[in-house]
Formats: C-alpha cells, structure tokens, sequence
C-alpha cells in the first residue's frame, strides 16, 4: 500500500531487529524492506547479541523485543542508550500495562509499540526514533502519563472525606457528628479512621498532611 | 511498600516442625568419629587388647624387650585412634598395626620360652581384630579385606625369613595353625562388625522427615479431598474458636490474630458488637506484642485496641503456639476490671491450644495453594507469551506485508484481509490482557484496592471504557491468600463488563477494613442475559473464589441498565451503617 519514497539522500536507514522469533523478525523485515528508507542490516535473537551487534554493525534504529531468552529488553536497551544517545530504539511488547510503557521510557527508549500494533505501525514508530531518538513515543502515552497521575496515596471514603472538610473547617466532634447527623461516638470513629491513614495523631498533623497529598485544597488568602 | 507474604523462615521452622521427630537425626554413634574426639570404645578396645598383648608377652618371652612391640603397637594406635575416620592417616594408620601386629607376632613366637614356640604367635595376634574391625566400622570393606591380605602375607613372609634355631618359622606347624586361626577369627570379626553396622546405618538413616512430610501430606489431601471448603479455612476456623472461648470467658470484644509480613499482625476473624481498630505492629507496647514474643498469656488492663480509651478494660491475648512457632494469637476483651484471673486464663489458654495446630494446617495449607496456583499461573503467561501469541503476531505481520504487496485493484481482497487483519488484533489484544491478568498480583502493586484499581485502568483504556474509582483502603490488611482471591473475582467481573456488556462506563468501589471487605464492580451496559449459557461469564468460578474465603457473591442488574458485580466478606462494620 505504501509508495515506493525515494531513496534519501544521506543513504538509507539502519535498521537492527531483535527478538527471539525468527518469523517475527521476518514479517518485520519484509516490512522494513517495502520502504526504501530503511535497509535491514543486522538480527540479533538475543540481548547478548544485540548489545554486540548493535556495537559492530552501528544501527540507526534498533527494534527491541522485550522478552528475550537471556534477559530483559528493557536492560538491553538501557545499555545500547548508555552507549549512543543518538540511536534510536523501539521497544515492542506483548506485555500489556503502564509499568512496561513507563519502563521503556526510563530505559531510554525511543518509541514504544504494542505487538497489536500492525508492522506499518513499527515502522512508522521506527522512522520517529530515526529523527528523534530522544523524543518518547508512544500511542497511549498521554492516557497513561493521566492514569500515573491519578491519586496516589491514601484514600478516603466520601465519608471520611467529608470528615477531612469539617475538621479544616475547625468544627468540634459534637459539630461533626451534628452536621453529619451521626452519634459523637461514631463521628470520633471517623476521625481515628481518618487519622490512621493519614498517618497523623492529632487534627493538625492530619490536615498538613491532607493539604500536601492534595486531599484538602489550600484555603484562600486571608482577605483583609 | 508493605508485603504480605508471611516470612519464609518461620514457615519453614513450623514446616519442619510438623513433619514430626526433628530432622536427620544424629549420624551413627560409631562413625561420629571422622576427625576429633576418639570413639570411647576404639580406645578401650585398644587399652585392654594392648595390656593383654603386654601381659602375655612377657609371660611367653620373659624378655621385656619384646615389648617393643606393644610400644610400637601403642605408636600406631594414636593416630588410629585420633584420626580413624581420615582417608589417609586413619587407612595408614591401620595399615602400620596390620604390619606390626604381623611382625609382632612372627618375632614374639621366635623369642618365646613356651614350647612349641610357633604357639606363642598367639600372644599378639588377637590385636588384628582391632585395625579390621575398626576399618569396618568406618565402611571400609574393602581396606578391611586388603588388610586381611596385608596380615596374611606379612605373617608368612615374616615366618619365612625367621630363623628359630630349629629351621624356618614358616615350617612350624603351631606358628602357621595360630596365624590361620587368628587370620579367620579376625575376618569373621570383620564380617560381623560390617553387618552391624549395615543394620545401625539403615534403621538412622531412613529419610524420616520425608516419610513424615509423604505420609502427612497423604492425609492432608484426602482431608482436602473429603470435606468442603471451609474446613482448611483460617476464618473458619478462628471463627469457631472465638465461638468456643466467648461461651466460657466473657469478652465484649474478640479476635484472631495471625502473622503477616513486616512484622504486622492480620485479623483472621472478630466477634463484638463494635468494630475495633486491633493492635496489629509487633513491635509496639502492647499485651498482643508480648504474648507473641514470649508466647506466654498476657493479661492487661488496658485495651489492645489503637484508639480506644474506655473506662475499666480487662484484656487477655492467648499465643497460639504450634510446635515451637507463635501461630496466631486470641485476644479478648472485657470492660470490667479483673475479668480474667489465673484460672479463667488457664482454662482459656487451654481450650485455645488445641485450636494451633488447627490453625497452623489451614494456614499452610492456604500459603501451599496459593504458591503452587501463583507458580501457575506465572508458567502459563510465559507458555502463551513465548507461544500462541508471538505466532498471532507473526501472522497479523504477515497480513500487513500481503496487505502491501497486494495490486492496486483487488480491493475486494484488500478488505478481506484488512478486516482479517482486524481479527487477528482483536485476538492479540484478548491474548495481551490475559497475559496481564495472569500476571498481576498484589503485591506488586502494595495492597489489593491498588492492583484492582491498577488493573481496572489497563483494561479499561484498552477497551475504551470510562473508570470510575472509589477506594477506600484501611492500613490493614487481609491474609494474602484473601487478597489473591478477592483479585482474581475483581478481575473476572471487569473482564466480563469489558467483554460481554457493551458498556461505557465501568464503576470499581473497593472498601477493605480487614476483616471485612467488599468489592464492587459495576457496569451501564446490556446486562446478564437471562438465558446465559453456562460456564461462560465466570460466574461459577467466581462463586467458587468467593465460597472459598467465605464471602458472599452478589450478581444483579443495575438501575438503570448494566450489572453489578459484589463480593462482600465479614460484616460490615457498624460505623457506617447509619
């Protein structure tokens, strides 16, 4: 489907695939080889071989499986980033989950494509790590960066919650318990409760540490 | 980041511990003495037989310098004594006795006064017992047996250079009945010493922990095999000891208390009006604590609960001890003042003691499957990882290079293969969240609500539903074995809404205040249909899951369309039943 693009001028791109299945790396080869960017110079079945190869042949783009025989991917390309800061390096995954995206992005990845993904995908991510190898991509990128900021942390029950704003608002436990229309004792209950997960042993510990974990928002400024 | 899991060590120790008589026992006596302390008997053997060989020597030669000889003989026994079991000092050692005891012989029957003097060979002979049997005793059949040979040849070489005077020791006839004699008692001796040790050595060294382990693990199984469920269930069985316990002492509060990792105790079960916020660090000052260390009954006056200032508070925590190992504790509490005196507290302890082993089983019993099904599943996300998936990837691969290489104008293929395409990616990414289902675990992500919430966002970006969280987590925490079950029910339930409901948003709420706990999962899709066909959905296997930790399982429709899912354990405690 795609049209033959010229060869570019500075020659073509280098391109080294690693993973343990050779089929794999096969259907991936053809589809480097449709596109007359990219030429395949090199295999490589495992981390070991891959570090090695990617030191002799000096790859534009190293395609990186993250389950290999002898090792983690994500180690391999830890040490392909120590050596070049200017390679680029795909990982591909089976594995689905925030942890493995953010792995690659720590390791020092360049792009970052589920086995989902058709082989165009590779190859598009592949010619994005060839100019930016330094510039993290991936598809789910800024769904995952929402999700790794979701609250983290304790977690309060709307109830407790509730709590948490009384006390800010320096309501005594009989104020409490009125308000929420509940016996003293169980608002007491609420506020132990409250402060065992906050971690704190008295109303101003718990409301500092609320305002640092973002529970409580900070009150305005006092207004003269 | 906490952990659940119980230290291996301690397990291990209440392993052993159940499997009964200790591990191997000591080596045999007789071969304790590789290098060291002397056997007591080798030394006898060798004191008597020397001042025998002594005795008669003077009183066959009346020369006492024959008794170079017992000199010699003594020279040798030091090292055979001291370093018998040794390769090569004990064998050499022996070796040189053989050959003096021969010699010894040989030269004391030529000097001796007694007629005929070939007799006299007898005086030292009876010293080659002691080099062949002891060479038996440490196994060595074969040096034993060259030994003989060594003795054999050195009495007729000895006897064929020997001049007595009256032609060659060799040719008299009492010198080489003697030698004979001797040679054969010394080989029974030998023969008999093996035999008794071959027997000492089978009767010590039968593998008894593992007999022990085989025939314990048998009952177990079959135990497992017969009765439901519930009876290997540690809440079950707290639950039945608390009963148990309240109909004797008076206790206003109660609970069961087991170990969990990082020094931290979990409620196995808990009766009482109230909901109580239990003393569970080990390392605090608390009655609890004490009566883990010393494993002793604790009485105090005041509550083991964290926030609970009351008036007058008898608490009484009884360890739960199984072997030598603090299995879980009880603690009761009453508000009165002086509710347990020494004899409520010895009766207490003892209706509680039976109840460790009990608990201990349930306990092992829950680690054991809940390892072996973890191993498990680990092995299979590897088998389809490394397998059927990188195949499936390998044939959507394969579909995109037709996709390209195809003309321009089969388009009626083109989107064939590009729908097929669309199969296979679906397949690939059923295949990926199984992988991730199969591989997530509590703990890797520091507490139950956490890896839910954890997995409820990966499937539901994948999916493209909306995931509304609550969680609300106590610092607690279940027994990690509750926690896995709780997991895998929250994860069958959001798979379903994933797969079957069609939904747009998916609700996760996660209350955990241990003992209770209650996970519910919600969807706004086309709900169950009436007439599901069975098997498919989970459902029985999360009724299973939920009857396993004895909680209860609640499919219904949602208001105004969709299903939810629950699962609630323990009672939910009164403070928010308002």
């Amino acid at each position: 489907m795609t049209t033959p693009s010229p060869v570019p001028a500075g020659g073509r791109t280098k391109v080294l695939l690693v993973d343990d299945h050779d089929l794999i790396r096969k259907g991936l080869r053809h589809a480097f080889e449709r596109d007359r960017q990219f030429e395949v110079v090199g295999e490589a079945a495992t981390a070991a071989e891959a570090v090695r190869q990617a030191g002799a042949l000096q790859p534009d783009v190293v395609i990186m499986d993250l389950r290999l025989p002898d090792g983690s991917g994500l180690e391999a390309t830890r040490a392909l980033r120590k050596n070049s800061a200017t390679m680029g390096i795909v990982v591909l995954t089976m594995y689905a989950g925030d942890d493995q995206l953010f792995g690659a992005l720590e390791a020092g990845a360049s792009a970052f494509v589920p086995k989902t993904a058709p082989a165009d995908e590779v190859v598009a991510a592949a010619r994005h790590a060839a100019s930016a190898p330094s510039a993290f991509t991936a598809a789910d990128l800024a769904e995952a960066m929402k999700r790794r900021l979701a609250p983290q942390g304790p977690q309060l029950s709307p109830r407790e919650g509730q709590v948490l704003r009384l006390l800010a608002d320096g309501m005594s436990v009989a104020g409490i318990a009125k308000q929420l229309f509940v016996s003293e004792s169980t608002a007491k209950t609420h506020i132990s409760k409250l402060y065992e997960k906050l971690g704190a042993a008295n109303r101003a510990q718990a409301l500092m540490t609320a305002l640092r974990l973002g529970l409580l928002e900070a009150p305005d400024a006092p207004k003269f | 980041m906490r952990s659940t899991t119980v230290e291996p060590a301690g397990r291990r120790g209440a392993a052993l511990a159940l499997t009964g008589p200790g591990p191997a026992r000591a080596t045999p006596a007789l071969d304790a003495d590789a290098i060291g302390l002397p056997h007591p008997l080798a030394l006898a053997a060798r004191v008597i037989l020397l001042g025998l060989v002594a005795v008669l020597t003077l009183l066959a030669t009346r020369d006492v310098a024959e008794l170079r000889w017992v000199g010699l003989l003594a020279l040798c026994a030091v090292p055979a004594v001291l370093a018998a079991g040794h390769r090569v000092v004990g064998t050499l050692a022996r070796l040189a006795e053989v050959l003096v005891v021969a010699f010894g012989a040989s030269d004391v029957a030529a000097a001796a006064m007694v007629k005929p003097s070939g007799l006299a060979a007898a005086v030292v002979l009876p010293y080659l017992c002691v080099p062949l049997t002891s060479a038996a005793l440490h196994r060595r059949g074969v040096e034993a047996a060259a030994l003989l040979g060594v003795a054999a040849a050195a009495l007729v070489g000895s006897g064929a250079v020997t001049d007595t005077g009256a032609g060659r020791q060799i040719g008299q006839a009492w010198y080489l009945a003697v030698s004979a004699q001797w040679l054969v008692l010394a080989a029974l001796g030998t023969l008999a010493a093996r035999a008794l040790q071959r027997a000492m050595s089978a009767r010590d060294e039968r593998p008894q922990p593992y007999a022990e382990a085989t025939r314990l693990l048998t009952q177990l199984r079959s135990v497992a095999r017969q009765l439901p469920g519930a009876t290997l269930d540690p809440g079950g069985i707290s639950e039945h000891l608390l009963e148990e316990l309240r109909g004797f002492a008076r206790a206003d509060r109660a609970a069961v208390l087991s170990a969990s990792g990082g020094g931290r105790l979990v409620v196995l079960a808990q009766a009482g009006a109230d909901r109580v916020d239990w003393e569970t660090t080990l390392d605090a000052d608390s009655a609890i604590a004490d009566a883990w260390a010393t494993q002793e009954p604790q009485v105090a006056n005041r509550s083991q609960a964290r926030s609970d200032q009351r008036g007058d508070v008898s608490a009484l925590v009884v360890p739960l001890v199984a072997g030598v190992r603090t299995v879980g504790l009880v603690a009761l509490e009453a508000d009165v003042a002086n509710a347990y005196p020494s004899p409520v507290m010895n009766r207490v302890a003892e209706l509680a003691a039976p109840a460790a082993l009990r608990l201990e089983a349930a306990l092992l019993f829950d680690e054991v499957r809940s390892l072996a099904t973890n191993e498990e599943r680990q092995r299979l996300a590897r088998e389809i990882h490394d397998g059927v998936a990188q195949e499936l990837v390998m044939v959507g691969y394969g579909i995109d290079n037709a996709l390209a290489t195809l003309p321009g104008t089969a388009t009626e293929s083109a989107d064939e293969l590009r729908s097929l395409r669309g199969e296979v990616t679906r397949v690939i990414t059923e295949l990926r969240l199984s992988l991730f289902e199969l591989r997530s675990e509590v703990d890797r992500h520091g507490g139950l609500a956490a890896a839910i919430a954890e997995y409820a966002r990966t499937v539901g970006a994948s999916a493209g539903l909306r995931v509304h969280l609550s969680l609300d987590e106590s610092t607690a925490r279940l027994p990690a074995a509750t926690e896995a079950e709780l997991l895998r029910i929250a994860q069958e339930a959001i798979t379903n809404a994933r797969k079957h409901a069609g939904a747009a948003n998916l609700w996760v709420t996660c209350a955990v205040d241990p003992p209770f706990a209650q996970i519910e999962v919600s969807d706004d899709g086309q709900g169950i249909p009436d007439q599901r066909p069975d098997g498919r959905y989970g459902l029985a296997i999360m009724a299973e899951r939920a009857e396993r930790i004895r909680g209860r399982l609640e499919i219904r429709p949602r208001h105004p369309s969709g299903t939810t899912v629950a699962v609630v354990l323990g009672t939910s405690p009164r403070r928010d039943s308002l």
